[in-house]
């Protein structure tokens, strides 16, 4: 019988700028074998989703957590954002042009095949699914 | 302390470039927000470039602040010129906003146009 394996790796990080850069390279490493685009995208969509999970969701700074899970199952990477936030209404449409905020889930949208806004036990979840 | 990014202003024939390296989010656009208000008062009459080839990510706030000095030029007469790796985020990321539309993308130094626009 045919074996399948789902790699998933968490991290676990403070809510720090520092973290930021944790957590790309971790989007980066995990995805080389993954088309230019397609890692482009996927490391486009997390990079958004952490950076708000971190300015927006995690109230307390650096006393918050941010955690990450990437998993990869067949065809898909699904990545997981949990913060410590509010409630929050994800914005619909994109921005006016001319705006300068409320672009970053407008490129989560454009970058993977489904964003799905959650809340969890400690706060809001962003699951981000691709399929590669 | 999150990296700072690595941002320098050349000007050299009035040709005032923004040249980037490293990761550009939104906790070092202040950086990135100065640099580019500079390239903005140098612009002067020629060519104003901001050459992103050694940038391997930016984010929308970093790409914002960009936008923000293309729109300024703009009314000035001239574009802005960005000079991108193929098929980098930084590219990716101008074209799915829409923004290269007034922001004019190029690969090599020798598609730059020379003098105003």
């Amino acid at each position: 019988m045919a074996q399948t394996e789902t790699p998933i790796l968490a991290l676990d990080v403070t809510a720090t700028p520092e973290a930021l850069q944790q957590i790309r390279a971790l989007i980066y490493e995990t995805s080389e074998d993954l088309s230019d685009a397609a890692r482009t995208d996927l490391l486009l969509a997390v990079g958004e989703a952490v950076a708000n999970a971190v300015r927006h969701g995690s109230p307390h700074g650096p006393r918050d957590r941010v955690l990450i899970v990437w998993r990869r199952s067949g065809s898909s990477v699904t990545v997981t954002i949990y913060d410590n936030g509010r409630p929050f209404q994800p914005p619909l449409a994109p921005p006016p042009i001319d705006h300068g905020s409320g672009r970053g889930v407008f490129i989560m949208r454009r970058c993977v095949d489904s964003v799905r806004f959650l809340r969890s036990s400690t706060g809001n979840a962003v699951i981000l699914e691709k399929r590669v | 302390m999150t990296q700072v990014a690595d941002l320098k202003v050349v000007t050299e024939d009035g040709v005032v470039t923004l040249i980037g390296r490293g990761e550009l989010d939104v906790f070092n656009s202040v950086a990135l927000n100065e640099a580019v208000q500079i390239v903005v008062e140098h612009a002067a009459t020629r060519s104003a470039v901001v050459d992103f080839r050694g940038v391997s990510y930016m984010d929308t706030h970093a790409l914002w602040c960009i936008f923000r000095a293309a729109k300024a030029l703009q009314q000035q007469g001239l574009v802005l010129t960005m000079l991108v790796a193929p098929h980098s985020v930084p590219e990716r990321l101008i074209r799915l906003t829409g923004w290269d539309a007034i922001i004019r993308l190029c690969h090599s130094p020798e598609e730059v146009p020379i003098g105003s626009d």
